[in-house]
């Protein structure tokens, strides 16, 4: 038997080409069990342990995450035409979200910039935080509807 | 999008009439004299796709799993899907009504030949002439409609997909257009190559009575000249020694027959007609500027071309990678049939005898050097009918194939794969095998007694006859089920599984098989034939779809006698030979050598093999996998997998099987199953067949099923869909 397989490798591969492909993301936070997803601007690490993004303070979202920092995103290749079917990947990330501490700040922020040079006021606005994913697990779906894992720790539960 | 090809239409755009319309197109405006010929635009399959929504369906049908890792019986699967969206698929009305007009015009009351034109078909200096779809003797326009259909889905028949490098085959872009000419009657019709492909002066014509089909697919041997190409004086006349000719009976397409009378006697060209070929060629090479392969006919004294294109070498079936193998599978019904008597009338039973014949030798009485003789002449006839297997066996497969396409033809099912059902209910081996065990089965429930014995291990107290007369049955039948072909389990052990599998039998209600083919559909199926007028009977065609789906199950339980006769030798040797490390999984050439005496390397690569098979520590995880379904149904359990095939006493009724090929010599566990998934693709494999026996759902072409997959999960196989899901309901 020597089929081929997919190894960890090239799934890290797949989904940083994927994340590096795309500019934005869907957010899923919640309030009292109640869903609520937005639009972000986000960058991630090169080891894709973190996903950073931006937020003013004043949002829903930001004080969702307050209360409940687990999260869920999605970023994906779509092209909103019929070929997505066959041709689109997609990756549900689940993590747990905190602020960037002081001492990593001023890396990160580069990071950022790199991807999102436009928002070099914003996100040294007062008014926002700079937050930070850690990563627990991509669900890597492509081919319509084949699935992949990769855990980033040894807990392979999805929902903890 | 519909055009008449005449002196004044001047379109002669490959891109829009595909190759060979645009040939005609061009024959055409230079004022040949060619049949009346409309040519639909390749924008017309653009919007019979958009209008059914099928770019995207056919993308997905290719994206399923990547091309080199599909076998080509996935590729003809993929293939056939396509096909059936293309028949099921409608017109859209504005096209559906030019068309017509159209029709009507030019084509009332008369046979009509419908062609493909694919945009790549003549193109460069390889030909994949015939690649695709050519429909003859096609009249009004409702059969047109049919014809046009089943010429685009030919753009992605499966020879065109293995292909599909060469051609450049792309779904996102990839069109066809189609020709449709008027059948003009033939006198007498043939080639030119306006240059010898070999020969620069010289120049080759050959004619046969009647119509050209039978010459150009080589049915029909045709007269041959070899003519000067400066004077047009004949260099060779060689003619054929069987005159036939194709001739058309009135809608019921083309028929051979024997060339009878005063024809016979002469050359199917008079000098006359020759030196008008030859002129016609050399016209043809001037006007186009290159030298001509060119189909003509004459039809009432008046000489026509059929087709023009450039001399180019053949690119299909001279090749020497293994596609032109595929390629000699598609077989016609009447040879199909003769594969069937020889295998059925000649090499089964032979095959039996030998089986029979090895069994009773008595391998104990030999000297190591006989035994190693005998080793290796068991390993000769094993290889012998291998040999006949791929030769015979695995092209007659295609009778289910050929009798699926006119299935599909006929009744336009929703589900493509619908035909299996009416292939099923015939009393295949492995079923006979499994209903034997259901039996004991069955003994071992209602006897108390019998079953206390099995439990204990008390085997030769057994005194229970039926008992003892059905298990002889099975061992005499299928022999020790255990073993492979390098890995003997002995006799004993071989009893402990055996009677392992049958516990779990009894757990588990008699099941039997499903109905006998849904009666209903064999009626209508026969009705739809006999109305459709086909060159067979419906019955016929549905007796050698059932003979070829029985067989694909029943060889291989033959050939399973012979390898096991070949296991039964190695064991014996490896009994004489002391060191079980060393020889354990050792392979026959071995073991010989072994026997004989002679120096063997340390390592064997039976053992390098195993270690193969560690399984991959890793944080990915596999969530869900795609692959064919290729059995309906839905079930989740925790799985078994199958790596030798002594797994599969350790099965457990209600488990999922999980293995890498399924053969049939192990689908008695068919019936303890909740569902099968199976690395190995296909529709019509093994594994398929018998989960649509038992009703069970099946998942075949996962490339990952033995690595991503691991024993003792719990599993959920949508047999629907095609995917496997790994996790328990919730998730894990």
């Amino acid at each position: 038997m020597t089929q081929p397989q997919e190894t960890e490798k090239e799934i890290r591969k797949k989904i940083s080409a994927l994340l590096e492909s795309q500019l934005l993301a869907v957010l899923a936070s919640q309030r009292h069990g109640q869903p609520y997803s937005s639009l972000i601007a986000f960058a991630h690490s090169k080891d894709l342990r973190h996903i950073y993004f931006v937020t003013p303070k004043a949002t829903r979202k930001f004080i969702n995450l307050i209360s409940e920092p687990r999260v869920s995103l999605l970023v994906d290749s779509r092209s909103n035409t019929e070929v997505d079917f066959h041709q689109a990947e997609a990756v549900t990330i689940m993590g747990v979200v905190s602020e960037v501490g002081e001492d990593d700040l001023a890396a990160c922020r580069s990071l950022y910039l790199t991807r999102h040079p436009y928002l070099e006021e914003f996100i040294h606005s007062p008014s926002t935080a700079f937050l930070q994913v850690t990563v627990r697990s991509y669900i890597l779906v492509n081919n319509f509807q084949h699935v992949m894992e990769l855990h980033m720790t040894d807990d392979h539960d999805i929902f903890a | 999008m519909i055009s008449l090809l005449n002196k004044a239409n001047s379109v002669d755009s490959v891109s829009l009439l595909g190759g060979k319309g645009a040939a005609l197109a061009r024959l055409a405006h230079g004022g040949f004299s060619i049949p009346a010929t409309l040519c639909l635009h390749s924008t017309a399959y653009d919007d019979f796709l958009a209008a059914n929504g099928a770019r995207e369906k056919i993308q997905l049908e290719l994206a399923r799993k990547d091309f080199k890792e599909m076998r080509w019986e996935e590729i003809w699967d993929a293939s056939l899907r396509i096909r059936n969206l293309f028949l099921n698929g409608r017109f859209p009305d504005q096209l559906a009504s030019q068309i017509r007009e159209y029709v009507e015009r030019h084509f009332v009351g008369k046979a009509m030949a419908v062609r493909s034109s694919a945009p790549d078909e003549d193109a460069g200096h390889t030909s994949f002439a015939g690649l695709h779809e050519s429909y003859l003797d096609i009249r009004g326009v409702e059969q047109l409609f049919d014809h046009i259909k089943k010429v685009w889905a030919s753009l992605w028949n499966d020879r065109a997909l293995l292909y599909r490098q060469e051609l450049g085959l792309d779904a996102r872009q990839s069109r066809m257009a189609v020709v449709i000419q008027d059948m003009i009657d033939s006198d007498t019709s043939g080639i030119v190559f306006s240059q010898h492909p070999d020969q620069p002066g010289q120049m080759v014509i050959e004619s046969v009575y009647g119509f050209n089909q039978g010459l150009v697919d080589g049915e029909i041997e045709p007269d041959r000249w070899i003519v000067d190409r400066k004077n047009g004086s004949v260099l060779s006349l060689s003619e054929a020694n069987q005159p036939r000719q194709a001739i058309l009976r009135d809608g019921h397409g083309l028929h051979k027959q024997e060339v009878v009378g005063s024809q016979a006697a002469k050359p199917s060209l008079s000098n006359e007609e020759l030196a008008a070929v030859g002129n016609l060629a050399l016209d043809l090479e001037k006007y186009f500027g290159c030298p001509q392969d060119c189909e003509w006919t004459f039809s009432n004294g008046k000489l026509i071309v059929l087709q023009s294109r450039p001399v180019t070498s053949l690119a299909v079936g001279d090749q020497k990678d293994e596609r032109s193998w595929y390629f000699s599978l598609h077989r016609s019904f009447g040879n199909l049939i003769k594969l069937q008597q020889e295998i059925e009338g000649t090499q089964l039973p032979a095959m039996a005898e030998e089986a029979k014949a090895l069994e009773e030798i008595k391998l104990e009485s030999m000297s190591d050097l006989e035994l190693a003789a005998e080793v290796e002449r068991r390993m000769a006839i094993n290889q012998k009918w291998v040999d006949i297997y791929w030769q015979q066996f695995i092209p007659f497969a295609h009778g289910m194939r050929l009798f699926g396409e006119v299935y599909n033809d006929l009744i336009k099912p929703d589900e493509p794969f619908e035909f299996v059902s009416l292939l099923a209910g015939n009393a295949m081996l492995s079923t006979a095998r499994n209903k034997l065990m259901a039996e004991l089965a069955a003994l071992i429930n209602e006897d108390p007694q019998l079953a206390g014995q099995l439990n204990r291990g008390y085997l030769s107290a057994i005194t229970h006859e039926e008992f003892l007369v059905k298990l002889n049955q099975l061992k005499r039948g299928f022999g020790n089920l255990f073993s492979s072909q390098t890995d003997l389990v002995d006799e004993q052990d071989s009893q402990k599984m055996l009677f392992a599998v049958l516990g779990q039998f009894a757990k588990k209600p008699m099941q039997s098989t499903r109905e006998t083919a849904a009666q209903e559909k064999v009626k209508l199926f026969l009705e739809k034939a006999r109305l459709a007028q086909l060159a067979f009977s419906g019955q016929e065609i549905l007796d050698l779809g059932r003979a070829s789906y029985r067989l694909r199950d029943d060889d291989n339980i033959y050939l399973g006698k012979i390898e096991q006769q070949l296991a039964v030798a190695v064991s014996e040797a490896k009994k004489r030979l002391d060191d079980q490390a060393l020889f354990g999984k050792a392979e026959p050439e071995r073991i010989i050598k072994a026997l004989r005496g002679e120096k063997i390397d340390a390592v064997s690569s039976g053992a390098a093999k195993s270690k193969e098979a560690t399984t991959l520590k890793t944080q990915i995880k596999a969530r869900q996998l795609t692959g064919q379904p290729a059995a309906r149904g839905i079930a989740r359990g925790p799985c078994r997998l199958i790596q030798d095939p002594s797994d599969l006493a350790s099965f457990q009724e209600g488990e999922i099987l999980v293995v890498d090929a399924i053969d049939p010599n192990m689908t008695f566990v068919a019936p303890l199953a909740a569902a099968i998934v199976e690395r190995r693709g296909g529709m019509l494999i093994h594994g398929a067949i018998i989960a649509r026996e038992y009703g069970i759902p099946c998942v075949t072409g996962i490339p990952e099923a033995m690595t991503l997959i691991t024993s003792g999960q719990v599993i959920t196989v949508d047999g629907y869909l095609g995917i496997v899901t790994l996790g328990g309901k919730g998730d894990d």
